[in-house]
């Protein structure tokens, strides 16, 4: 006789699988553009804004802060090997006030070797209808918890921007400000209330393989 | 047609009989022909440049998170990319590797950020192990 606990595994294990071919069956939709984002013809990836889901500001962290809870709202962000990770970008019209792009699910690779990668291609450029979009930064979720910037969101080769913002399904909010082409070493901040925390170091020789050195607490 | 009925019934069976450990064989790599394995002269001792030392444990720590996180003999799916075929050679990843807390050691495996030819930085492609160098098997798995 089975116990109610082992229905509900149950019911877990089968709506874990039908979130699986959900998710298989809806790569090839996902994996393509929308009007939202896309492919520009030189390959590099465009993402409309701004998004209405982030009320903009003059104040960057009003907009980051805005981030997570937007993005956890969008199907799977936390689903973990089930999930989805989304890219965007925060941008200016040269009017000092930041602004959120809607977010992007174009990656260059889904599945390898059975196993869905979660990854997702930062944008280049942002199309608003208003004007030339500046962009500040990039963004992007991870569908896990207690997981934080990894080694490739460090690395020099995978930076555009001036900073790049990451958040965990658990909403601890991240940011990597590279410091790519200077001297000076890389900083890793965590958000923590209304404030950035430094909690990580990159040296200058360190920038190319993405190695954090963490800061004492 | 005793006979008949033997061969088919080991045809149903053999299949199976190679999913048995008696049946299996452990992997071993491509050798070179003599011709070729006869023309590589080896030096006195290992060039300086370049020399690399790899503690045993930490070696066998990164082959066991590799063959988790790309199997040996695993083969790109039907349809994969030139980008996606990339993305299954174990030489497209770097590796960092370090002792953790006792019996513990970290392996990372990370997209060599030259590896593959892609339209953009392409994050979290990787994962970081932890690995049990006494038991000798995977504790925990971070994706990213």
């Amino acid at each position: 006789m089975r116990s109610r606990g082992d229905g509900m595994q149950i019911f877990e294990g089968l709506s874990l699988a039908c979130l699986g071919l959900l998710a298989c069956a809806s790569t090839p939709g996902t994996a393509g553009e929308t009007k939202d984002y896309g492919y520009r013809e030189d390959g590099q990836v465009w993402v409309r804004g701004p998004w209405g889901a982030i009320n903009p500001s003059k104040d960057v962290d009003a907009v980051i802060d805005q981030l997570c809870p937007a993005v956890m709202d969008l199907p799977r962000a936390r689903l973990r090997d089930y999930g989805q990770e989304y890219c965007g970008a925060i941008y200016t019209l040269g009017d000092g006030i930041y602004y959120a792009s809607h977010t992007s699910t174009l990656s260059n690779a889904r599945r390898i070797g059975g196993v869905q990668r979660k990854s997702c291609i930062p944008p280049r450029y942002v199309n608003d209808e208003r004007g030339r979009a500046v962009v500040h930064g990039d963004y992007h979720n991870h569908p896990y918890a207690a997981n934080d910037l990894s080694t490739a969101d460090k690395q020099a080769a995978n930076q555009i921007w001036s900073i790049r913002i990451q958040f965990d399904a658990g909403c601890i909010v991240m940011m990597l400000v590279p410091h790519i082409g200077e001297a000076r070493p890389g900083e890793v901040f965590r958000r923590e209330g209304k404030s950035w925390k430094l909690i990580g170091m990159i040296k200058p020789e360190d920038k190319m393989d993405g190695i954090m050195t963490p800061v004492g607490e | 047609m005793r006979h008949g009925m033997l061969i088919l019934s080991l045809c149903f069976l053999l299949p199976a009989c190679i999913h048995l450990p008696f049946f299996q064989q452990s992997f071993r790599p491509v050798h070179a022909t003599p011709e070729e394995a006869a023309q590589v002269e080896f030096p006195l001792a290992p060039p300086t440049e370049g020399r690399l030392v790899v503690r045993g444990r930490m070696g066998a720590a990164i082959q066991l998170a590799m063959d988790d996180f790309l199997p040996r003999g695993i083969k790109p799916h039907s349809g994969a990319t030139p980008v996606e075929v990339c993305l299954y050679q174990r030489e497209s990843y770097d590796v960092f590797a370090a002792p953790g807390p006792e019996g513990m050691v970290f392996v990372e495996i990370v997209l060599a950020p030259d590896a593959c030819k892609m339209n953009g930085p392409v994050l979290d492609m990787g994962a970081t192990y932890a690995i049990d160098v006494k038991g000798w098997r995977i504790l925990a798995v971070k994706p990213g």
